[in-house]
Formats: C-alpha cells, sequence, structure tokens
C-alpha cells in the first residue's frame, strides 16, 4: 500500500490546479509577504526568480519577477519522500518547481534561490543518490543559477511547503463569495437548518455549524437554488480539471467539499448536456490531476484522498469570482488568458503528451496492458495447441501422462518462492520502478496463485540451508527444484525446441545456418521436413505454411511483452529447457562441487575453479542486495546455480555479470529449471562471450560500433568530438544484458525477445534504440563526463519498455544475424589479433622453458598437464588464453549427444559414465590447449628461426652491396682524376691562347709602328722633293739669272765688237753647249722623273736657244 | 640600472600570458581517472563516497565499468572535474580495461590491506600500465579498507615502498568511514600535470 501511495504521489505533476491553489491559498494566508495579493503578469523581457523551499511535510515553490509572485506551487511529500533528506528535498523542490515553470523558464536565464546552501553546487554535480541524479538530469538544459539565502527571508516559499497543514482551509474559500452569505440568508430552509442546529446541535442528523457556516458531513452547504451552482458545475466537469469525468465521477468530486439538496440530480442533467468532448489532448495536460483527484471505481476513493488522506482541495477559475478591484480582474483575465494560450501550446504537443499522460497512469495502463497481454496469450496457446492436438495428438497424450506424473513435485518447486510466501519478491526487485506493480499485481494474485500450482511448502526453507552438511538428503531435494512447465506452453516449447535440436546438428555437421531474420523458423521448417523426429507432419508443407503463421503471431506477442505469470516457464520454452535437461545431470554437478573437497581427480583444474568459487563467494551478496528473494535460502541457490554451471563449462567458469543473470532467473523459475535456462543462455546465445578473453564480446563492441557509425553518424562525430567512445557506454550495457541499466521491467521485455530469438540480435537494436531515443539530448552535451552522465540517466529511467522493445524490433530489421556474423567476421581478427600479441608478450618471460617443454611435450604428455596446473596461478591471463570456442562447441556436441542418449536410456550408472567421460574430456581438451599453446610457441620460435635466416641473407647482400658502393667509389675517384687533367689542359690551352694573344698584340703594335715610320718617311720624302723642287726653281732662277747675265754679258760684248759677234759667236756657242749640256743634265733628271715633257722641254730648250723668256714662263707654269 | 627596470617588464608580461589566454583550461581541469583493482577491493565504495558521500556495504558488482563524475575546488581556486571510470574487478576483465585506461590522466589502483591476494594484484596492474598505459599517467597506489585494522595483511611500509620504487602516490583510505578519501583525490589533483604557467 505504502509503495502504490507513493508512486502516485510523485505522479502529481500539474502546474495549474497547484497553481490556482496556491494563489488563493495566498491571497488567504500570506498577504504580509506582498503587498498585492494577486499574481503579476509574467513579462519575459524580465528575468525570472524560482524561489524554493521544502519542509518536513512538503515542498514549496514561488515564481517571482521583481519581486512579485507570478505563481505558486505546492505539493505535499510521501512518506518515502519525507523520509529523505533536507538536501533531497529541496533538490526534489528545485527541480519539480522548474518543471512546473518550464513554459516560463526554458530559454531564458533565471535564478533559483534556495534556503539549503548545499543546493548552490547543484551545477557541479555533488550528486548524493542515484534518484537525485535523476532529479538533477532534469534540469540539463536550463539556463539558471542557484543563489543561497538563509531560511527566514525565503519566507514565501518556505510557508507554501509547509501547506499541507493548511489543506481544509483552501476548502474555506468558498467564504468568500458575498453572495453565497446571502443566498444562504434568502434560502429558508438552511435558515431553519441553521436556527435548529443552534439551538440543538443533534437535532439535523448529518449537519453542523462551524464559524457561522453550515456543513454537511463536513461539506460546505450551498442553497439549493444558488446563482454560482452552473458554475461551479462547468468548473468541476468541463475545465481540464474536471476532466469530463462523466456524471458519477463529478459528482463525487463535487460532494467531496459541496453539498446542495438535489445536488445529484443537479450534477446529471448537467453531465447530460455534455458529450464526451473530441479534443482530448486538450484536457491532458489536466488529466493527471483528474486521474489523482477522481473517484476511481477500483480503489472506492481518489487517488489524492487515497494519498492524503482528505478530499482534494476544488480550485476555480479566477473569473469565477468577481471581485471589487478593477485591477484584480483585469490580473485575472489575463492569467486566464494566458492558461488558454498554454494550452493550446500543450494541443500542439498532442501525442508527446498522450504517451505522457499514459506513463503517468501506468498503474492502471500496465493492468490494462497486463490483462490484455494475459487474454492473447491464452487465446493463442489454446488456438495453436487446438490445431497441434490432431498432428500431436500422440505426444499431447504423453505430455498429460507426464503432467500427471509430476504434478506431485510442482507442489514443492522453486525453494526461494516458497520462503518468501508471495509473488511480489519479483516486483519489488528493482528499486522505485517496481513498487508500483506491486499493487496491481496484487489484485491479480489470487488469480496466478491457483492458475501456477504453487503450493507453498515450509519445509524446504530449513532444508537448503542444511544442505551441504547432509548430502544423503540431496537426492529428495534435486528433486524439488525442478518443475515441468505448464502443458499449455508445450506447444511453444515444441516449436522453438527443434532449433536447439537443428543447432546441435549444426555443430556437429559444421553446417553453416542460412541465417537470415527468421533464422528459428527457417531451422524450424528444415527440422519439420527433414527430421523424423515428428514425423507425422514432415509431408505436410499447408501445416508448415499454418506453423509459420504461428510462429509470426507468437513474434509478435513476444514484442509486445510476455504476461508476468507466464514469464518463467515462456522463457524456458524458449530456451528449450526440457530439450536441454539430462536427469540427475545437476544433482550430479552439485556432488561434485560436495565431493570436491575429498576427491581431487575432477577433471576440472582444482586452481581455476577455486578461484571462480572465491569470485562466486564474493558477488552472490552483491547480487541485487537487499533483494528480498536474495535471502539465505535464495543465496544458497545462486550459489548452487553458479558453482555447477563453473563445472559444466570449464571454458566460461564464471564471469561476473552471470550472477545477476542467473539471480534474474531464480527470480522467475525453479533452481534447476534456471540452471538449465541459464545453460542455454551462456554456453550458446553468449557463446564466447564471458570465456576468459571474452573475445567475443570485444568482437561485438566493435560490430556495435560500425553499426552506429551506419546508422548515427552525427551522433558518433559528436562523442568522437567530445572524446568518448561509444564502447565505454554500450561495453557494459552488452555485458550486463541490460540488467541494472535500464529499468527492471523494461529488462524483462528486452529478454524475452532476446530470448525468443535465439540470438544476441536483440541486444544490437536494443542498444541502437536507446541511442536513437537519446542520441538528440547526448548532441547538446559539450564535455564527455556530461555526455555519459546524461546518458547513463536517461537509460535509467527508459521507463516505457514498450516503446523501447517497439523502437527496437521495428526500426532496426534491418539488423540481422547474419549480418552481424558477417561484421564479426570481420572484425573478429583484429581483437584475436591484440590478444595474441598480448600473450605473446607475456610468454617471453617464459621462453627458457620453451624447450624443456617441447621435450616434455613430445615424451611426456601427463608432466605436462600438472607444469599447466603450477603454473596456473602466476599466469592465468596468457595462459587460459582463448579457452577456444571448439572447445566448448566440442564440448556441446557431446552433451548434445550424450543428452539425446540419456532420454533415450536413463539409466543411473550410464550416466555417472556420462560424467565421467564429460571430465575426461575436460582432461583431454585441456591437454589440447596446452598443444596447441606449444604448437604456438613452436611457430614463434620457428618464427624467429627464419628470422635469422633472413639475416645471414641480408648480411650477403650488404656485403655485395658495400663491393658495389667502393666500385663505384672508385669509378667515381677516377673519373675526378680525369677531369683534373682536363681541367689542367684546358688551362695550358688557355695560357696558350693568351700567349698568341700578346704576340698577335705585340704584332699589331709593331705594325702601327712600321707604318708610323712609313709614314715618317714618307714625310721626308715629300720634305726632300720640296727642297729639291725648290731647288730647281732656284736653279731655274740662277738658269735664268745666269742666262740674263748670259744676254747682258753677249749684248755687251756686240756693243765692242759687233764682228766679233759671228767670230765670237762660236767660242761662246761652245760654253751654252757647256751650259746647255749642265742644264741638260738638270732637264735629264728631270725628265727622268717626269718623262717627256721634260724631254720635251729639253727638246725645246734645245729647239727654243732662242726664246728663253719663254722656256722660263714654262718652267713656271710647271710648277 | 637599466637592466633592473627593462627585467621586471619583461618578467611582468610573461607571467600575464598564460592567466590571460590559457586562464580557463589552467583553472578548470577535466580529468579522465580510471580505477583498477582486485574485485572486491572498494573500488566503486570509494568513488561512491567520494561523489555522493555515502557508504553502501551491500554495493552491486560492477559489470564492465561505470561511470560518475565530481568537481572539486582546490585552495588555489582551481577547480579539477573528475570523469571517473570504475572498472569491474575480475580477472577475465582485464581484457576490456584497457578501452577505458587508454588515455587516463589517472590511474588509481586499489588493493585490500586485508588481502596479500589483492596488492599483488595491484602490481600485476601497475606493470600492466606501465607498459600499455600513457607514458605520463599519473599513479596512485590505495590500500582501501584500513578501517580493518586488526585484520590487516599488508604493512602500510610494503605499499609505501612498493609506491616509492615505481614512482606513485600512495595512501590508505577507508570508504566505510570516509578516512582519506577526499584527501587521496585532492592528493592527485595537486600532482596532476598543469598547463604550463611559464
Amino acid at each position: 500500500m505504502e509503495g502504490a501511495i507513493a508512486t502516485t504521489g510523485s505522479r502529481i505533476r500539474n502546474n495549474w490546479q497547484c497553481y490556482l491553489q496556491a494563489a488563493y491559498l495566498f491571497q488567504q494566508l500570506m498577504s504580509s509577504v506582498t503587498q498585492l495579493p494577486i499574481l503579476a503578469v509574467p513579462d519575459f523581457g524580465k528575468p525570472f526568480v524560482v524561489e524554493t523551499d521544502a519542509s518536513s511535510k512538503g515542498l514549496g515553490a514561488v515564481l517571482l519577477q521583481e519581486g512579485k509572485p507570478l505563481a505558486f506551487w505546492s505539493q505535499a511529500l510521501t512518506e518515502r519522500g519525507q523520509n529523505k533528506s533536507v538536501y533531497e528535498r529541496e533538490l526534489m523542490a528545485v527541480v519539480q518547481a522548474v518543471q512546473k515553470w518550464r513554459h516560463y523558464l526554458m530559454g531564458t536565464h533565471f535564478i533559483i534561490v534556495t534556503d539549503q546552501k548545499s543546493l548552490k553546487f547543484l551545477t557541479e554535480q555533488r550528486l548524493l543518490t542515484e534518484e537525485q541524479f535523476k532529479w538533477v538530469s532534469k534540469l540539463i538544459g536550463y539556463d539558471f543559477e542557484i543563489k543561497y539565502r538563509p531560511g527566514k527571508e525565503n519566507t514565501a516559499a518556505d510557508a507554501l511547503s509547509r501547506k499541507p497543514m493548511f489543506l481544509t482551509m483552501t476548502v474555506l474559500k468558498f467564504n468568500e463569495w458575498e453572495n453565497w452569505d446571502i443566498e444562504v440568508q434568502k434560502d429558508s430552509r438552511l435558515q431553519a437548518i441553521m436556527q435548529e442546529l443552534l439551538v440543538d446541535p443533534n437535532t439535523n442528523v448529518g449537519y453542523s455549524m462551524r464559524g457561522g457556516k453550515l456543513y454537511y458531513k463536513g461539506k460546505l452547504v450551498l442553497p439549493k437554488h444558488f446563482s454560482r451552482i452552473p458554475a461551479i458545475m462547468n468548473e468541476l466537469h468541463s475545465s481540464p480539471t474536471g476532466g469530463h469525468s462523466g456524471y458519477f465521477r463529478t459528482f463525487k468530486r463535487v460532494a467531496g467539499v459541496l453539498y446542495w439538496e438535489g445536488m445529484r440530480k443537479d450534477i446529471k442533467e448537467f453531465v447530460m448536456q455534455w458529450s464526451k468532448p473530441k479534443n482530448w489532448p486538450e484536457w491532458l495536460s489536466w488529466a493527471e490531476f483528474w486521474f489523482n483527484t477522481n473517484y476511481s471505481a477500483s480503489t472506492k476513493m481518489s487517488p489524492f484522498k487515497a494519498l492524503y488522506g482528505q478530499d482534494p482541495p476544488l480550485l476555480l477559475k479566477g473569473t469565477t469570482i468577481p471581485s471589487k478591484i478593477e485591477q484584480v480582474n483585469q490580473l485575472q483575465e489575463q492569467r486566464d488568458e494566458i492558461l488558454k494560450e498554454l494550452r493550446n501550446n500543450l494541443c500542439k504537443a498532442q501525442d508527446q503528451n498522450r504517451l505522457q499522460a499514459n506513463k503517468h497512469r501506468r498503474d492502471v495502463v500496465f493492468q490494462e496492458e497486463e490483462d490484455e497481454r494475459s487474454d492473447k496469450w491464452g487465446s493463442f496457446l489454446e488456438q495453436v495447441t487446438k490445431s497441434s492436438q490432431a498432428t500431436y495428438s500422440e505426444n499431447e497424450h504423453k505430455d498429460t501422462l507426464k503432467d500427471e506424473l509430476v504434478s506431485n513435485k510442482v507442489k514443492e518447486r522453486n525453494p526461494h518462492r516458497l520462503s518468501n510466501g508471495d509473488d511480489s519478491s519479483n516486483r519489488t526487485f528493482s528499486e522505485g520502478t517496481e513498487v508500483e506493480e506491486t499493487a496491481t499485481a496484487r489484485v491479480s494474485e489470487g488469480d496466478d496463485s491457483s492458475d501456477r500450482k504453487f503450493v507453498s511448502d515450509n519445509t524446504t526453507g530449513n532444508n537448503s540451508g542444511k544442505q551441504q552438511h547432509h548430502s544423503e538428503e540431496r537426492n529428495t531435494r534435486m528433486v524439488q527444484r525442478w518443475a515441468d512447465i505448464r502443458p499449455s506452453l508445450a506447444v511453444i516449447e515444441e516449436m522453438l525446441s527443434s532449433r536447439i535440436k537443428k543447432r546441435k546438428k549444426m555443430n556437429s555437421e559444421e553446417i553453416s545456418a542460412n541465417d537470415d531474420h527468421h533464422p528459428s523458423i527457417e531451422i524450424y521448417t528444415n527440422e519439420t521436413l527433414g527430421d523424423g523426429i515428428n514425423g507425422s507432419r514432415a509431408e505436410n508443407a499447408s501445416e508448415d505454411q499454418e506453423l509459420f503463421s504461428q510462429w509470426k503471431e507468437l513474434e509478435t506477442l513476444v514484442q509486445g511483452g510476455v504476461p508476468k505469470d507466464l514469464r518463467g516457464e515462456v522463457w524456458q520454452a524458449f530456451i528449450g529447457v526440457k530439450t536441454r535437461r539430462v536427469e540427475r545431470y545437476y544433482e550430479d554437478l552439485l556432488a561434485q562441487e560436495t565431493n570436491s573437497g575429498e576427491s581431487e581427480e575432477q577433471g576440472v583444474p582444482s586452481a581455476a575453479f577455486g578461484k571462480w568459487k572465491k569470485q562466486i563467494e564474493k558477488d552472490i551478496p552483491r547480487t541485487f542486495p537487499g533483494h528480498p528473494a536474495l535471502d539465505e535460502n535464495g543465496r544458497n541457490s545462486l550459489r548452487r546455480l553458479l558453482l555447477a554451471y563453473a563445472r559444466h563449462n570449464p571454458s566460461v567458469g564464471y564471469c561476473q555479470a552471470m550472477n545477476f543473470f542467473a539471480g534474474l532467473l531464480l527470480l522467475l523459475m525453479p533452481e534447476e529449471n534456471a540452471f538449465w535456462t541459464f545453460v542455454g543462455l551462456i554456453d550458446e546465445y553468449f557463446e564466447g562471450c564471458y570465456t576468459e578473453q571474452m573475445i567475443e564480446s570485444q568482437v561485438d563492441q566493435l560490430v556495435f560500433e560500425e553499426l552506429m557509425h551506419e546508422r548515427f553518424p552525427r551522433l558518433v562525430n559528436h562523442l568522437d568530438y567530445l572524446g568518448v567512445e561509444v564502447a565505454w557506454i554500450s561495453g557494459p550495457w552488452f555485458l550486463s544484458i541490460f540488467v541494472n541499466i535500464i529499468p527492471w521491467d523494461s529488462v524483462l521485455r528486452v529478454w524475452d525477445v532476446l530470448l525468443f530469438e535465439g540470438n544476441r540480435v536483440m541486444l544490437f537494436r536494443t542498444a541502437l534504440a536507446l541511442m536513437e531515443l537519446y542520441g538528440p539530448a547526448l548532441v547538446t552535451t559539450k564535455d564527455a563526463g556530461d555526455a555519459i552522465t546524461l546518458l547513463q540517466s536517461l537509460t535509467g529511467s527508459t521507463f516505457d519498455s514498450s516503446q523501447l522493445v517497439f523502437t527496437a524490433c521495428m526500426g532496426y530489421l534491418a539488423v540481422t544475424e547474419a549480418k552481424l556474423k558477417e561484421l564479426r567476421e570481420k572484425h573478429r581478427p583484429s581483437v584475436l589479433g591484440v590478444i595474441e600479441e598480448r600473450s605473446r608478450k607475456g610468454r617471453v618471460w617464459k621462453d627458457s622453458k620453451l624447450a624443456s617443454k617441447l621435450y616434455s611435450f613430445k615424451h611426456d604428455r601427463g608432466s605436462l598437464v600438472e607444469e599447466r596446473k603450477n603454473a596456473g596461478g602466476s599466469d592465468t591471463l596468457a595462459d587460459k588464453n582463448a579457452q577456444s570456442e571448439s572447445h566448448s562447441s566440442e564440448l556441446d556436441e557431446l552433451l548434445n549427444s550424450l543428452n539425446v542418449d540419456s532420454e533415450l536410456n536413463s539409466l543411473p550408472n550410464l550416466e555417472d559414465q556420462v560424467v565421467w567421460l564429460k571430465v575426461e574430456l575436460c582432461r583431454l581438451l585441456e591437454e589440447k590447449r596446452s598443444a596447441v599453446l606449444r604448437a604456438e610457441e613452436l611457430e614463434t620460435a620457428l618464427m624467429e628461426m627464419v628470422k635469422e635466416d633472413n639475416r645471414l641473407q641480408l648480411n650477403a647482400r650488404v656485403e655485395q652491396l658495400e663491393q658495389l658502393v667502393a666500385e663505384l667509389k672508385q669509378a667515381l675517384h677516377e673519373k675526378k682524376e680525369e677531369e683534373a687533367a682536363m681541367l689542367q689542359v684546358l688551362i695550358r690551352l688557355e695560357q696558350d691562347q693568351k700567349i698568341t694573344e700578346d704576340a698577335r698584340r705585340r704584332a699589331e703594335q709593331d705594325l702601327a709602328a712600321h707604318k708610323y715610320e712609313v709614314h715618317l718617311l714618307q714625310e721626308k720624302y715629300e720634305k726632300a722633293t720640296q727642297s729639291i723642287a725648290e731647288m730647281e726653281k732656284r736653279v731655274v732662277m740662277a738658269e735664268s739669272m745666269l742666262e740674263a747675265t748670259l744676254q747682258y754679258e753677249s749684248g755687251q760684248s756686240k756693243a765692242i765688237s759687233s764682228p766679233r759677234a759671228g767670230r765670237g759667236q762660236s767660242p761662246r756657242s761652245e760654253n751654252p753647249s757647256r751650259k746647255v749640256g749642265l742644264l741638260s743634265f738638270g732637264l735629264g733628271w728631270r725628265d727622268r722623273n717626269k718623262g717627256k715633257p721634260n724631254a720635251e722641254e729639253s727638246s725645246e730648250g734645245l729647239h727654243d736657244n732662242g726664246s728663253p723668256r719663254k722656256e722660263s714662263s714654262n718652267h713656271e707654269h710647271d710648277r | 640600472m637599466g637592466c633592473g627596470s627593462s627585467l621586471p617588464d619583461r618578467d611582468s608580461r610573461q607571467l600575464g600570458r598564460p592567466s590571460e589566454n590559457g586562464g580557463q583550461d589552467a583553472k578548470n581541469l577535466r580529468v579522465k581517472l580510471v580505477l583498477l583493482g582486485d574485485s572486491g577491493v572498494g573500488k566503486s565504495c570509494i568513488v561512491l563516497r567520494f561523489v555522493r558521500g555515502q557508504f553502501d556495504p551491500t554495493s552491486k558488482v560492477t559489470v564492465g565499468a561505470s561511470f560518475l563524475s565530481q568537481t572539486i575546488a582546490l585552495q588555489d581556486s582551481t577547480t579539477v572535474k573528475f570523469e571517473i571510470w570504475d572498472t569491474a574487478g575480475q580477472e577475465r576483465y582485464a581484457a576490456l580495461a584497457p578501452l577505458y585506461y587508454r588515455g587516463a590522466a589517472v590511474a588509481v589502483i586499489v588493493y585490500d590491506i586485508t588481502s596479500p591476494e589483492s596488492f599483488s594484484k595491484a602490481q600485476f596492474w601497475v606493470k600492466e600500465l606501465q607498459k600499455h598505459g600513457s607514458p605520463d599517467i599519473v599513479m596512485a597506489l590505495v590500500g582501501n579498507k584500513a578501517d580493518l585494522l586488526e585484520k590487516r595483511e599488508v604493512a602500510v611500509q610494503d605499499g609505501t615502498e612498493y609506491a616509492e620504487k615505481n614512482g606513485m602516490f600512495f595512501i590508505e583510505t577507508s570508504a566505510k568511514t570516509a578516512d582519506n578519501i577526499n584527501e587521496l583525490f585532492e592528493e592527485i589533483a595537486k600532482r596532476l600535470p598543469r598547463p604550463a604557467v611559464s
């Protein structure tokens, strides 16, 4: 009951009723706080201030602007809430107030004033509990600062937080209606009653007087024809707070606080006028309040009353009561307008609101859903059973026989369940979220128990405690831990278990399955066609068709969720527990455990097993701590299961996370059933995931990263930018199969599908769905820490399990086993590479032992195992290197074949043999593994030798090359020398050239000098000729003077002796001839130089003796 | 003296620069921290005590890893935001540990003072980090469950000596009594390499 109250209380999330309620409250009680006893209208240009406070009883907040209140809000705390620390309550107040007024606060900077000093550090994430964590995550996206104000100043909010104490007073607000007083006075009947009561309070049964007002059964009495009655009913019925409840609910609501005669009829008439409103979403914001304050047929009182023990305060719109002050009226009008506008906005968010409303009314919806589920499954099972009865009749018959046989056992099933004595164990499982289910679950509990055939047995609880000391009692108790699932589910089991048989076949024949989206049905149809198990229907193709459609129907049902009371058994059917089970196998594993102290010759290496055992012991109290089912007995079951599994599959042994899976299964089914389910899950669905190296888990992470890149490149980019690796987040998701990651209900829904599908596809789809749902929020984060914190808190509040599962299944149909297989093949080598590298590094230290080990391997196989055991403790990491997959699959193979054998022939000694064979097998596998290791070591050694070989070759090559280099160097040297020689020659040539040049130059100079000399000589010659010419002239002159002298002399002589002239002539003629001789000589020289003229002259001279003047003038002329 | 007058000038410029430009980073550090150590030594409890101030004697097994963050303010008015990855303790989860310690600035290696086995496991982690962790990682060795004095099996000296040999910071804590928990993280914060001041 407490749980129900707590959750209902937490769901009171409504603004306006609280807002209005607070307004009235404030008018009455808080006028001292502000002068204007009416709320102001928000101005989005001014900063908002949120003042919050929390008392031990409730939360309160005021929205202020410039010191004026805009809105008030308060809320009573549930008992759970009251137990919270002051800090937590204050935080709740802040978060809820901010959420109430998000319409105002979103997108603006606002201030939160609190009297809790530590809240100042809110933004620095000083978080205390997971719950607070969720609270704070709701503040992400708001822009605010927190201011601290000591309690006394924070009066408004402080008083509001104590408001629940005044709740009754809110009813008194009707006193304010002046009309009421007047009209009551007018109403004669009421006046009469009041008069009578004043005289004797007992006169009118049910009526009473308080403070001058008349009450009927504690409700304020109104005059029958009170003018305000239509207004009241309108408010209560038609307004969002009324929510069109219909007659009965409206009546109950009104009757909670008011009374007037004929009230029932009035309300009925009023309601009749209204048909259901078409536009529901407009009222969705009020739906919750409506739900919480309305009369609920199931609980016979309104949830509000259930919670607070009194009727909810009535809220009337401001306009209902006209005020004398004009300003007040105006403000009220404005406020109503805002209210209207907000309603319109809410309208826009129809769908979201619808979802939201669904979420808030989950206990109702949950119950409905659960009923629907049960119906659907019921009819499906019926139908399938019918259709199969014809063909299965034989099997069916056997089944029923078997059922009869085991019915005695069934009565004593599941010790832990019995020890609790009720079913709430698996619902109170995860804190907080399941509590609400409990309330509704209880309702159906009556039906459950009869259906489940669970009968309590008080003795089992005691027995399991003593179990370890009384091994002789074991066998009887082991039987009690097993129960067949109900026969009606056998059909499903039959449908799906065939895939287990098929898988065995695949394993043994190593046929690669043609996996696609519906691997199981493929396998199934193949199976039915090919296998002889159900020979009767093998030939009938149409039946296969029918089975296929049945299978599809089942898939849809599974995605819609398995009903709670069927879940445990349906899961077993999915995983094929019945087919897997080998009688006494589990008991024998447990027996090994009890005997292990005495006999050491069991196959499993004791060192490793001891380690697992220790780890299991450590982890058992840390598996769902505090869960009521995990008491002493529950823990013992858990321990037995885990130890048995470790013995069953030593390649896995025990891995953290398995404790949660085993715990989960133990909550849903008896111990041995849980064991076989667990075996199927870990051996097959999660093969290779939880082994020592966790290879498949690592591969899956790489595959998921690739899918993320493909699907959400933007988100991945953002995460990259923040420095967040997807695997940091998805790693824990995958490893825990979402246990402790998402809410319990969602975990179960995911597991429903996962177990049904028979592979890990759902893991990927769910993770992708979560990323799809929360990716948009992640993209807004600005640092790695915030991103991861946000995602953690968001995934932690994935309460809408249906949304999650449908998003996963419908949105990611393309993510199939075939695709995953392909991607895994692609990524596996890199994981193996890393592991190999690491193990090789680890092996370096052991190399010294290599030779001896190799030797011993050849000669003494036994010693190897021992050595391995010795080494086991220190270097397990390297040693247990990938307890190879082939290992486990072979193990399975053998086991499976054994299963078949033992089913056919369940002789006890054969079973012992089986166990012994298994032990042998384990030992052989150990040896095989050692051999593999040795082979690897040899390979390494070989590699090194090859490397050595290479080195020699390389050396030779180096030498060759060096030689070549030397040769080349020499050649280079020679070339250089040649070059030098050439240079010298060149220089010499140049020098020669220079010399020649010089010579040439000198020659030229000489030439010039010669020329000059020639020139000079010529000049001299000319001078000489000149002077000769002058001389000649002088000669001529001298001749002419001589002639003249001669003529003068001759003239003188004639004059003296004329006769003598003749005579004198002759001697004288001799003289001139001599003179002519002289002259001719001169003329002759001239002639030689001047040729003819001179000769002529001379001849003339000779001829012209008679005319010397003529001759001299000729000479002068020549010149 | 002419020299003297120019020197302070240069100094003040050098001092001024980082506080102006790199102030944001130097004052508000963000640090990835990873907790390693054997299963059940109290890694999750240390984080829970540090981040939420709580101690839950029955805490859940950590599968894979879990994340929490916490900001502390130092006396020199710098703040350090720790992004804490709390890893799973079981040996085989070591295969996944590199995912978380890769790129971590701080590694806190925890052992249980009542369990010599967990101490040798701590030494394994130190070696592992020296081999595969980032070279400038700040490592702290923490001996937890210091409140269980009467069950002590690992001497303080062993821890101190080993830490000294490997250049680590050593402290014994108790998540249960909150002893030395804040001191541990404050000391780590002080030892973080700061963005260069000059």
